[in-house]
């Protein structure tokens, strides 16, 4: 009966144990936000800070892009299919008003010092080799919250 | 199970003496004061279960934003967890000047709150963000109750902000109308953007509207203490508030009474910080995807023990 008991209070002791720190305890997800044309290449983008955006703050932005591969050696070379980098556009920029270009899956962007107190997206459009942009587009973006203190 | 580690890890500090040490030193409830926010609903129940955590009976008392000071400076109320800059400076320093009630720091938070228009106003109405701009657009601001002024939609009269007097100051065309409550002015903010409706409204943050809705804040002259205090300042040398409301600091502040009462729980409240970004992601989680605040906040005392359990730290 003794050696049940220490069984079952050993056992007991051991769920206590591995219990403590499992994967309650895992952070929240990053401020995500996915938006893409159906059936093509797909990209997502996070940000290390989106609320309180300050003018000049540099801002990390995490790229994941799936059915595409972005390589940084092929930019201004001949197109290839599935394969080029990306450009950050603020809002609805487009063609060669982009604030950075790049291939890598994390780059950091500053946030432009004339940018008005409000909502901004930060968009991360896909580009071919030639830097011209993909057709249909491929995209993503994060929300930014920007007002001067 | 975690509530089962959470104890064991609290009743180790208690008896190491490292933190807890004397708390609870009171089993009167401290009662925080609730607004009509979900942010400062969050940050108070945050407050309130970290108390709870340290042994402390808590209880949640409604009350008037600015009319809570006469609670708390006669301590039928203890502790308010947010007190914006933006608004509630000037009634928070009139109340500390009475002796009566404390300063307990700031939350972290940093705070906008001005009058906000949706990006497709802008079309209307080019010349905005500049507050100049407005008078060339009252009319496109404008419903038939106010036409041909323009009509602004403040917060309830209770947030102050002194919306009226800047109308006057500013010289601006547009009848200010207050909403009745939080709900009711955010409800006729999220119509008017379902429509592409002219709108012009009081929009704050942290708050799910910015989110949620693409727009930009008016540019006021900025704020400085002389425009709301010295009429002479600022572009109308005869009235005071030809400015924009200040931005900044959301603080504590509490019935200072309360601070020999309850020493370790004040303070934990002193010791409390949380950033925009994550007070953002809850208020969005609450208001926007339909959690409930208590699921969240439960959440968020789940996944950060290690930051709140550095708030009970007691010397």
């Amino acid at each position: 009966m003794r050696t049940i008991f220490l069984a079952l209070l050993t056992a007991f002791a051991l769920a206590v144990v591995t219990s403590c720190g499992k994967d309650d305890d895992a952070p929240p997800a990053p401020e995500e936000n996915a938006d893409t044309t159906t059936a093509g290449p797909t990209v997502k983008v996070s940000a290390d800070k989106t609320h309180a955006v300050q003018p000049g703050d540099e801002i990390t932005l995490t790229i994941e892009v799936s059915g595409f591969t972005l390589d940084p050696a092929k930019m201004e070379q001949t197109n290839e299919d599935g394969v080029g980098h990306y450009r950050v556009y603020l809002d609805d920029a487009s063609g060669a008003d982009y604030l950075i270009e790049g291939a890598d899956n994390s780059t950091k962007v500053t946030v432009p010092g004339d940018i008005t107190d409000g909502s901004h997206d930060l968009r991360v459009v896909l580009h071919n080799n030639d830097r011209t942009p993909l057709e249909p587009a491929a995209e993503g973006s994060v929300l930014l919250i920007v007002y001067r203190l | 199970m975690k509530a089962y580690c959470r104890s064991v890890f609290l009743a180790a500090l208690l008896a190491s003496g490292t933190a807890l040490g004397a708390a609870p030193e009171s089993k009167d409830p401290i009662k925080l004061t609730i607004h009509d926010w979900t942010g400062q609903y969050i940050t108070t129940h945050i407050m309130g279960r970290v108390l709870e955590e340290m042994g402390y009976n808590v209880e949640y008392q409604q009350a008037d934003y600015i009319a809570q000071f006469a609670g708390l400076e006669s301590g039928d109320l203890h502790v308010a967890m947010e007190m914006w800059e933006t608004t509630g400076k000037q009634a928070m320093d009139e109340s500390l000047k009475t002796g009566k009630t404390v300063d307990l720091g700031e939350t972290g938070m940093k705070a906008i709150e001005e009058w906000w228009y949706p990006l497709y106003m802008k079309e209307k109405c080019p010349g905005l963000p500049d507050w100049k701009a407005l008078n060339d657009c009252a009319e496109a601001f404008s419903t038939p109750e106010t036409h041909p002024k323009g009509r602004y939609l403040g917060g309830p009269v209770t947030w102050a902000g002194f919306d009226d007097e800047r109308a006057e100051a500013l010289g601006l065309d547009y009848e200010v109308v207050h909403a009745g409550t939080d709900a009711a002015l955010f409800a006729e903010i999220q119509s008017a953007y379902e429509r592409k409706a002219p709108i012009l409204a009081w929009v704050y943050t942290p708050h799910w509207a910015p989110i949620k809705f693409k727009g930009e804040w008016v540019e006021f002259p900025r704020y400085s203490e002389e425009c709301y205090n010295d009429p002479k300042w600022g572009m109308n040398t005869e009235k005071a508030y030809d400015c924009g409301k200040p931005r900044g600091w959301i603080k504590k502040v509490g019935w200072k009474d309360g601070e020999a009462k309850w020493p370790c729980a004040y303070q934990a409240v002193r010791n409390f910080t949380i950033s925009n970004q994550a007070m953002g992601e809850m208020v969005g989680e609450v208001d926007l995807d339909g959690k409930k605040v208590d699921d969240v906040v439960e959440n968020w005392i789940k996944n950060n023990e290690d930051t709140w359990t550095k708030w009970t730290q007691c010397s």
